[in-house]
């Protein structure tokens, strides 16, 4: 809730260490698992979502609520694991055309075998993965995390002609990548 | 008939459903004439909804009671700095305005697009834009020690502005 987090905000900032940890617990879980997701990675995902929580601690004496709490750390959140997708996408140059080879599973009549299908939730992951930092993000954001076009455009500083084309783009990828699934 | 390339541009709102009666009637008429378009389009869905398939993996409860304690030792390996505007050294005084005049010119630079991040000095940084996000303020959010903004002087319409430069979003 909103007025309880800037409460607990305003006691924090009046030096009452107790009311971030309140925070902390809060949102430990919703911060984590979005750095899981933008990330595909538990070490990355928990280095990172900690340190959204650091860089919010050590700055919300400037945080003046003109968003809430919880909004504010998710933008912090999406950019350091942005960035990180960003330096580690230089380092290794990943091969997109490198294509999953499935054998025909027979998840599309009966969706609940999908979800618990390892082999199939694997190669989802290992397919989103493989999108360029941006796109990945993008897609991420709008299908794992629900965000709307506007929303996403707001995180990410750009336009929602923008988000659309990259949500475009990687959904193509993810169509060549997923071939097997998705043609037959 | 509206264009391959237009189908293009409103595949994404198509497949979300957010075209208008009339946008759509449209696209599903090039559909009906285009093979190839009214492929793709069904490739493309079945995509979407196979990625929707994609589940998340719970971490286990033991994880969590760890989570925090962890947390709470890396913040407390580096103490948070109470910055307060102090009284600045004449020394600092220099640098200060050394450091505004990076700020600026980052900035006038920044508003290039060719210009290449990486080779930008990258020693100062202000917390205060930690949370935005266009090259601009993550140029400087993460390129200034709040100390060094307070040593440094930059005026506070400058921030101020930068700040407000930010939009407001509500998720
Ligand atoms: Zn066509």
């Amino acid at each position: 809730m909103k007025d309880e987090d800037s409460l607990l905000v305003g006691r924090f900032k009046k030096g009452e260490e107790k009311a971030f940890d309140e925070l902390m617990n809060k949102y430990k879980k919703r911060i984590y698992y979005l750095a899981y997701s933008l990330t595909s990675n538990h070490a990355d995902a928990l280095d990172l979502s900690q340190e959204a929580f650091i860089k919010a601690y050590r700055s919300i004496h400037r945080f003046r609520g003109r968003s809430s709490f919880y909004t504010w750390l998710y933008r912090i959140t999406v950019n350091l694991c942005l960035n990180h997708l960003k330096k580690e996408a230089k380092k290794k140059e990943v091969s997109f055309d490198e294509r999953i080879e499935v054998a025909q599973v027979d998840w599309w009549s009966n969706p609940k075998k999908a979800l618990k299908n390892k082999e199939l939730q694997e190669d989802l992951t290992r397919a989103i993965d493989s999108l360029p930092p941006q796109q990945k993000a993008v897609f991420t954001l709008r299908h794992l995390e629900g965000l709307s076009h506007k929303e996403i455009a707001s995180i990410l500083g750009c336009s929602i002609g923008n988000i659309k084309a990259n949500l475009f783009q990687a959904l193509q990828k993810l169509r060549e990548r997923l071939k097997g699934y998705v043609e037959g | 008939m509206i264009s391959c390339r237009k189908v293009k541009k409103w595949m994404v709102d198509y497949l979300e459903g957010t075209l208008s009666e009339k946008e759509k009637a449209l696209f599903e008429e090039h559909l009906s004439k285009c093979s190839q378009c009214a492929q793709e389009v069904k490739a493309l869905v079945k995509t979407q909804r196979l990625v929707r398939l994609k589940v998340r993996e719970e971490m286990p409860e033991g994880f969590w009671t760890h989570y925090l304690p962890r947390l709470r030792r890396r913040l407390e390996e580096k103490p948070l700095p109470r910055l307060a505007w102090r009284p600045v050294p004449a020394l600092a005084l220099a640098t200060a305005t050394a450091l505004v005049l990076l700020v600026v010119v980052a900035i006038s630079l920044l508003r290039t697009p060719s210009l290449n991040l990486e080779n930008l000095p990258r020693e100062v940084l202000v917390e205060e834009v930690m949370a935005s996000n266009s090259e601009l303020d993550y140029f400087i959010a993460e390129s200034f020690e709040p100390e060094e903004i307070a040593q440094a002087l930059i005026p506070q319409e400058m921030l101020n502005s930068l700040i407000d430069s930010n939009q407001e979003l509500s998720l």
